[in-house]
C-alpha cells in the first residue's frame, strides 16, 4: 500500500466513523423534531401541534384540523428517511468495528445525505403549512354584546423550547449540510481508494 | 369442449392492445391503470383535467367521507354542480378541500364540511374544480391496488430486477426511492384549507329583554345564548341615582336571571323622581363570565280612581305604596218639599295606604241621595286632590 493510499485509508476510517455517527445523530434529531410538539396552544384552545401529531381541545372538546392531519401524513416520508439514516449509520458502524466490508454502508449514507438535502425544502414546506394554519388558533373570544362584556378568554400560540426553535432553516440547514459534507467526503475517499486499488 | 376452451384461451393470449404482449396483458393493464391514477391525482390539482382522483384525509366530511376514501371527480364544466353536491375546490395546487355546497351566491360558493359546525368562508366560483361523482372506500381501493402491485411484482420480477440494476450505484437507488416516496405522498395527500371559524362554534350571548314582574319585587333578565350556559350569579347591585343597593339574584333557567329587587329601590327612585335605575350583574358562565349593566325603565302615574256602586276603587299603577292622607265623604240629601239638595252629613275618614300595583276598595255607607268622596295624597312631591260622586240609587 502506497503512502498516499495509506493516508486516504486513515482518513476514510475517521470519516466513516464521523459520517456514520452523524447519520445516527441526524436521524434521531429529525425524529425528535418531527415528533416533538413544535407549537403550544394555551387558553380557550389548548394543546400542542407536532408535525406528526396534534392534540387540540376547545373547551375540553377535541378539535379536528384537517391541515394538521395532512401534515402528519406528509411527514411519513421524513420519518422513513430518519429511520433509514439511523439504520444505515448504525449498520456502517457495526460493519466498521467488526472489520467487515463497510463500503455499501458508505454508499447508503451518501444516498441518505443526498435524500436529506432533497427533503430539506420539503420539511420547510411542512413547517410553513403548520405555521400558517396555527396562526388561526390565535383567537380572542372576548366580546362586547348587548348582554354586556363577555369574557370568554383568548388562546395564544407559542413556540416550544427547544424543538420549536430548532425546527428552523437556521439549525436544520447547517445540520443537513454538515451531513452532506461528511457523507460526500467519505464517499469521495472511498471512490478514490477504489480507483487506486484498480489502477 | 375442453379443446374448444384451450383454443379460446390461446386466442385471448394472443390479444394485443396498446402494445401489450401476449400473456402480459392483465398485469400491464393493471400497472398502467395504477400509474394513470397516480398521474391523474397529481394533474387534477395542478391543471384543469376532465377527471380527477383525490384522497380524503381528515374528518370534516365524516361520516359521508372517511379518511382514506378515494374520490373520483368530474370537471365542473362537464357535469356542473349544485347545492348538496360534494365538490373539490383548490385555493392553490397544494391547498384543496372536499366539502359540500350549501349555497351559491352569485359568483361565490359557500361550502361546508358535513362534520364541521360552520360553513367555510365564501369562495369564488372559479376555485371550484370538480364535482365528486364516486367515492371508493379505502378498504376496496387499497386492496385492489395492493393486489395489482403484487401481481405486477410477481409477473414482472425480471423487469424489476433489470430496472434496479440499471442504476449504477446503490446511492442512486436510495435517492430515487426517497424522491418517489416524497412525490407520491405530495400527490395523494392534499393539504386542506383551514379556518378556525369553520371548526369551532364561537360562543355568544345577547340580551333579549328586561322585564319587571308585578308587583315589582322581581326583574327577569332574559338572554339569547349560543353555545353558552348560565352557571350562577356572583354579583348583583342596583344603582339608583348615585346609590348602590345590594340585591340577590338566581338563575331559574339556563338563559335567564331573576333579580330580587329590594323595596327601597323604587322608594328612592320615586323620591328623586327618577324614571330608571340600573341592574348590575356579574354572571358566571360555563365558558367564562359576563359583566352586564341593564337599565330598567319605570313610569310614575297618579292613582286611578273610579266608582263601582257605592264603593270607590283606587288603583295604584306604581311600584311604591301611595298614602292617602285625607278622606272626606260629603253626604247630600234631596229635600222633596223644597226641591233642593242639601249637605246632610260630612265624614272624615282615616287615611290608608294603597299598596304597589294593587287596588284598594273604599266602601262608603249609604246615606242620602248621593255623596262626594274627596281624597288627598302626595305624588312626586306635590299634593293631588281627587273627588268622585257616588249615587245611592
Amino acid at each position: 500500500m502506497s503512502k498516499k493510499e495509506l493516508i486516504l485509508v486513515r482518513r476514510l476510517r475517521k470519516l466513516t466513523i464521523l459520517a456514520s455517527a452523524y447519520s445516527v445523530f441526524l436521524g434521531v434529531f429529525m425524529i425528535y423534531l418531527v415528533a416533538t410538539p413544535v407549537y403550544l396552544v394555551e387558553g380557550v384552545v389548548r394543546g400542542y401541534v407536532a408535525l406528526t401529531r396534534y392534540e387540540l381541545l376547545f373547551y375540553d372538546t377535541p378539535l379536528r384540523c384537517d391541515t394538521f392531519t395532512s401534515v402528519s401524513l406528509l411527514t411519513i416520508p421524513v420519518l422513513i428517511l430518519s429511520v433509514f439514516l439511523i439504520f444505515t449509520g448504525a449498520l456502517t458502524l457495526y460493519l466498521f468495528f467488526n472489520n467487515r466490508d463497510f463500503h455499501t454502508g458508505i454508499r447508503l449514507i451518501f444516498g441518505g445525505a443526498l435524500s436529506s438535502q432533497a427533503f430539506l425544502g420539503y420539511i420547510f414546506a411542512l413547517v410553513k403549512v403548520v405555521s400558517t394554519a396555527i396562526a388561526s388558533l390565535n383567537i380572542n373570544l372576548n366580546q362586547v354584546t348587548s348582554a354586556g362584556i363577555l369574557y370568554l378568554g383568548i388562546s395564544r400560540v407559542s413556540l416550544t423550547y427547544p424543538a420549536g426553535y430548532l425546527l428552523s432553516p437556521l439549525t436544520l440547514l447547517p445540520a443537513i449540510l454538515t451531513y452532506v459534507f461528511l457523507a460526500s467526503a467519505t464517499y469521495l475517499h472511498e471512490t478514490l481508494i477504489e480507483e487506486l486499488k484498480t489502477s | 369442449m375442453k379443446l374448444c376452451g384451450l383454443r379460446s384461451a390461446k386466442r385471448l393470449g394472443s390479444f394485443s392492445f396498446l402494445g401489450l404482449r401476449r400473456g402480459w396483458g392483465f398485469t400491464r393493464l393493471a400497472s398502467l391503470i395504477f400509474l394513470l391514477l397516480v398521474v391523474l391525482m397529481m394533474l387534477g390539482r395542478f391543471v384543469d383535467f376532465p377527471l380527477s382522483v383525490s384522497l380524503v384525509n381528515g374528518y370534516s366530511m365524516y361520516p359521508s367521507l372517511k379518511p382514506g376514501d378515494l374520490l373520483i371527480g368530474l370537471h365542473k364544466n362537464i357535469v356542473g354542480y349544485g347545492i348538496r353536491d360534494v365538490v373539490v375546490w383548490c385555493s392553490s395546487p397544494t391547498y384543496c378541500t372536499v366539502h359540500r355546497v350549501v349555497e351559491v351566491r352569485g359568483s361565490y360558493v359557500i361550502t361546508k364540511g358535513d362534520n364541521n359546525p360552520f360553513e367555510d368562508p365564501p369562495i369564488p366560483e372559479s376555485l371550484v374544480k370538480y364535482k365528486v361523482v364516486l367515492a371508493i372506500p379505502s378498504m376496496i381501493w387499497l386492496t385492489a391496488c395492493f393486489t395489482c402491485l403484487c401481481l405486477y411484482l410477481v409477473r414482472e420480477r425480471g423487469r424489476v430486477v433489470r430496472f434496479m440494476r440499471s442504476f449504477r450505484d446503490v446511492e442512486e437507488i436510495v435517492l430515487v426511492f426517497f424522491i418517489v416516496i416524497g412525490l407520491a405522498t405530495v400527490a395523494i395527500v392534499p393539504v386542506h384549507y383551514f379556518t378556525i371559524e369553520s371548526v369551532i362554534a364561537k360562543p355568544s350571548m345577547n340580551l333579549r329583554s328586561v322585564k319587571i314582574l308585578d308587583p315589582g319585587s322581581l326583574i327577569l333578565v332574559n338572554y339569547v345564548l349560543k353555545d353558552l350556559n348560565l352557571s350562577s350569579v356572583t354579583g348583583c347591585l342596583i344603582k339608583v341615582s348615585d346609590q348602590l343597593i345590594r340585591c340577590s339574584a338566581y338563575t331559574p333557567t339556563s338563559d335567564r336571571v331573576a333579580v330580587m329587587v329590594p323595596p327601597e329601590t323604587y322608594a328612592i327612585a320615586y323620591e328623586k323622581g327618577l324614571s330608571s335605575f340600573d341592574v348590575l350583574l356579574n354572571l358566571t358562565l360555563d365558558k367564562g363570565f359576563l359583566i352586564g349593566s341593564y337599565p330598567v325603565y319605570i313610569s310614575w302615574s297618579k292613582l286611578s280612581v273610579s266608582v263601582n256602586g257605592s264603593s270607590l276603587i283606587l288603583s295604584n299603577p306604581n311600584y311604591v305604596p301611595i298614602n292617602i292622607t285625607y278622606v272626606r265623604v260629603t253626604y247630600i240629601s234631596y229635600d222633596e218639599k223644597l226641591g233642593i239638595y242639601e249637605v246632610s252629613r260630612v265624614e272624615e275618614l282615616q287615611g290608608f295606604t294603597v299598596g304597589p300595583k294593587s287596588t284598594y276598595v273604599l266602601s262608603v255607607e249609604s246615606g242620602g241621595h248621593h255623596a262626594y268622596v274627596m281624597i288627598k295624597y302626595s305624588f312626586m312631591g306635590g299634593e293631588v286632590i281627587e273627588q268622585k260622586r257616588i249615587d245611592f240609587g
